[in-house]
């Protein structure tokens, strides 16, 4: 596979890189404040960066294919896994799930507004009992006169309590199969939301637990055929992983930077401490990580963009989907232990949150648990080797 | 048909620089290269003259041929056309011969109403250039720029100076320098950046534009950059003790004194 980028690529990520050195001292701001970072969207929504993979007949969409939004996410993850998270729940779980299975209304009535950034998504699966099997969550709809009526819970929803718009799965009541995905309007009659609170890291990321009480979603906000809302998860998943992937690489980056920048400041010894083979191996390490995931994650999005262009074509598919599991497993894991080695690099400063390291070290921990845990992955990556009749769930 | 040539300059992102404080000497090592910031607010403006009035824009560099990827970023940012005009035999030259430089390929362009420049770089910051360059293509020049309006052949400009504005009017073909507070300028689309590959860029060198050798370059130049260096600053330590509130007041009498504060 060749990863020469195009003149057009390497322009966008310079457009890309600007975007992300003027929210880095905001950033920086409210990580130590440990609030909501509210200038993502404004920041991103004048670079046109909020519906880059959707398509150009949807207002501000651009029509990036998967690589190209890969690589702008991985720019995007150097400034830290929360402004990703933002993007993985606003474009690659909420967008471009609803221009995957939206019909021509949908679209048109809430991509140019999600494009923009008027409307803001998430996408609400989890629920508090029910993660890694999500067959056994509970939230359910009631088919009544003129609409669907809602209700039950999702919990660790990324933008849950800032959405304007969720897309949300739920089973026929009484029932445990069936699964249907639906268009959630937030300002919609019996639904709330609130943000989690006392979280490891992610502080500038929303964070959410959404209620629905009897919420009413109209009959032509239903997302997908109906009883398809698991297939429409796992498509939504695909790219979800894809961005944790992409996030994951630049976080290594960042890593691989800080760490180069402090070893030829630092002097201990006499010497700068880069002189020391000891922190010359962390940084062999970190870099090591950070090109294997690299190229992994751009192998999986190049297959990606070679199913989307077959969207028929059901082992490129697959093909795409094990491969994405592998860089977002890979990734997520490789950035969580380089962040902890930058923080090694770093001495008892790395020990503080006002160095990138330990924020990238809290952050990262999220990043082997959501689109997948570690354990599920490595269970999806082996039963693609040994066979369906393997599966321990099956 | 408004025809507006816009210079702009590829510049070392000043971000990028380290300094080595032992040596007190800044090192260039590495560091990534841009469009100068200011020289993108003189392309914004160009885009949103041609914007409101009609015409087309012709971005013009002078710089290596690494500065390629900076006229692109200004063909993405709505420029028609891109001109860049390098050569070794323009090397560590002044501003003085860089205005020459730009003279004669905006004559090579041809016809031109409007030529706009920033009011200096954010490498040298000479402020030279713009001024110069009005001379040798023998322009009205209206400088520092904070509003530009056009109705037919007639400019009115809004100097931007350190006590007030002035506002003066002039008939084109003039040149302006377009200060940064103008405006903001744009973030392209990804759509006007797959658009820019497709407009012409044109290399040029000295032969091209039929510039005079003996005049430019590090030869040809009248200032020749000896050193540089960082500024040095030394810090007073002075520590004030006692009851916070005695400190504070000296502190206070102190940076009046000082001139920090008035």
């Amino acid at each position: 596979m060749n990863f020469d980028f195009s003149d057009e690529q390497k322009l966008l990520l310079r457009v890309v890189d600007e975007t992300c050195r003027k929210i880095r001292p905001i950033e920086d701001r409210f990580y130590l404040a440990r609030e909501f970072n509210d200038q993502v969207l404004p920041i991103f929504k004048e670079a046109h960066l909020l519906g880059l993979p959707i398509s150009r007949n949807y207002g501000e969409g651009q029509g990036a294919d998967a690589l190209t939004y890969a690589l702008v996410l991985e720019r995007i993850g150097q400034e830290g896994t929360g402004i990703r998270t933002f993007f993985s729940g606003h474009v690659s779980l909420g967008q471009s799930t609803l221009q995957k299975w939206g019909t021509d209304d949908q679209r048109e009535r809430y991509l140019p507004k999600t494009t923009s950034g008027e409307m803001i998504m998430a996408f609400g699966l989890t629920e508090p009992t029910a993660g890694s099997d999500p067959a056994s969550m509970k939230t359910n709809f009631e088919e009544r006169g003129d609409g669907y009526y809602l209700n039950g819970q999702k919990a660790w929803i990324s933008n849950g309590s800032i959405a304007d718009l969720a897309i949300v799965f739920a089973y026929p009541e009484g029932k445990t199969e069936g699964m249907c995905a639906f268009l959630v309007e937030t300002k919609a009659e019996g639904f709330s939301a609130e943000p989690i609170k006392h979280k490891l890291g992610l502080p500038t990321s929303d964070t959410g637990l959404l209620y629905f009480t009897d919420c009413k979603v109209p009959k032509e906000n239903m997302l997908g055929p109906p009883g398809k809302g698991l297939s429409v998860a796992y498509t939504a998943l695909m790219s979800g992983r894809l961005s944790v992937a992409a996030g994951s690489v630049g976080v290594l980056q960042d890593c691989l930077d800080e760490s180069v920048r402090y070893a030829k400041e630092r002097v201990q010894h006499k010497k700068k401490i880069g002189k020391h083979q000891l922190v010359q191996r962390e940084i062999a390490k970190i870099s090591l990580d950070l090109e294997s995931s690299r190229m992994m994650t751009y192998r999986a999005a190049t297959l990606k963009v070679q199913s989307d262009q077959s969207p028929n074509n059901y082992e490129l598919r697959s093909e795409a989907d094990w491969w994405i599991a592998q860089a977002k497993y890979y990734s997520a894991n490789a950035s969580f232990t380089g962040a902890d080695r930058a923080l090694q690099v770093f001495g008892a400063n790395g020990f503080s949150f006002e160095n990138r390291p330990a924020r990238h070290l809290a952050d990262t921990r999220a990043c082997r648990i959501y689109e997948g845990t570690d354990q599920i992955l490595e269970q999806k990556i082996a039963i693609k080797l040994l066979g369906t009749e393997f599966e321990a769930y099956s | 048909m408004l025809e507006i040539i816009v210079c702009f300059k590829h510049v070392i992102d000043e971000t990028e620089l380290r300094i080595d404080r032992a040596s007190n000497k800044i090192n260039f090592e590495g560091a990534k290269t841009k469009i100068s910031d200011d020289d993108k607010n003189v392309i914004e403006e160009a885009v949103r003259i041609k914007e409101k009035n009609g015409g087309s824009i012709t971005a013009l560099c002078v710089g290596a041929a690494d500065a390629k990827k900076s006229a692109k970023e200004a063909l993405a940012m709505g420029c028609d056309r891109a001109r860049l005009v390098s050569d070794p035999a323009f090397s560590d030259e002044d501003a003085i011969a860089t205005a020459y430089v730009l003279s004669q390929a905006i004559k090579k362009i041809g016809k031109y109403d409007l030529v706009l420049t920033s009011t200096g770089t954010t490498d040298s910051y000479t402020g030279a250039v713009g001024p110069a360059l009005g001379e040798f293509l023998d322009l009205p020049q209206l400088t520092y720029a904070s509003k530009i309006v056009i109705s037919g052949n007639k400019l009115t400009v809004d100097r931007l100076l350190e006590e007030g504005v002035e506002t003066v009017e002039a008939e084109s073909p003039a040149l302006i320098t377009v200060s940064r507070e103008i405006n903001q300028p744009r973030f392209p689309t990804l759509l006007q950046i797959m658009g820019a590959g497709k407009k012409e860029l044109l290399e040029w060198n000295a032969a091209a534009i039929g510039v005079d050798i003996g005049i430019v370059g590090k030869g040809g130049s009248r200032v020749e950059v000896t050193a540089l260096n960082l500024p040095k600053s030394s810090r007073k330590r002075v520590i004030y003790e006692g009851k916070p509130e005695d400190s504070a007041k000296q502190l206070a009498e102190a940076l009046i004194k000082e001139g920090a504060v008035k």
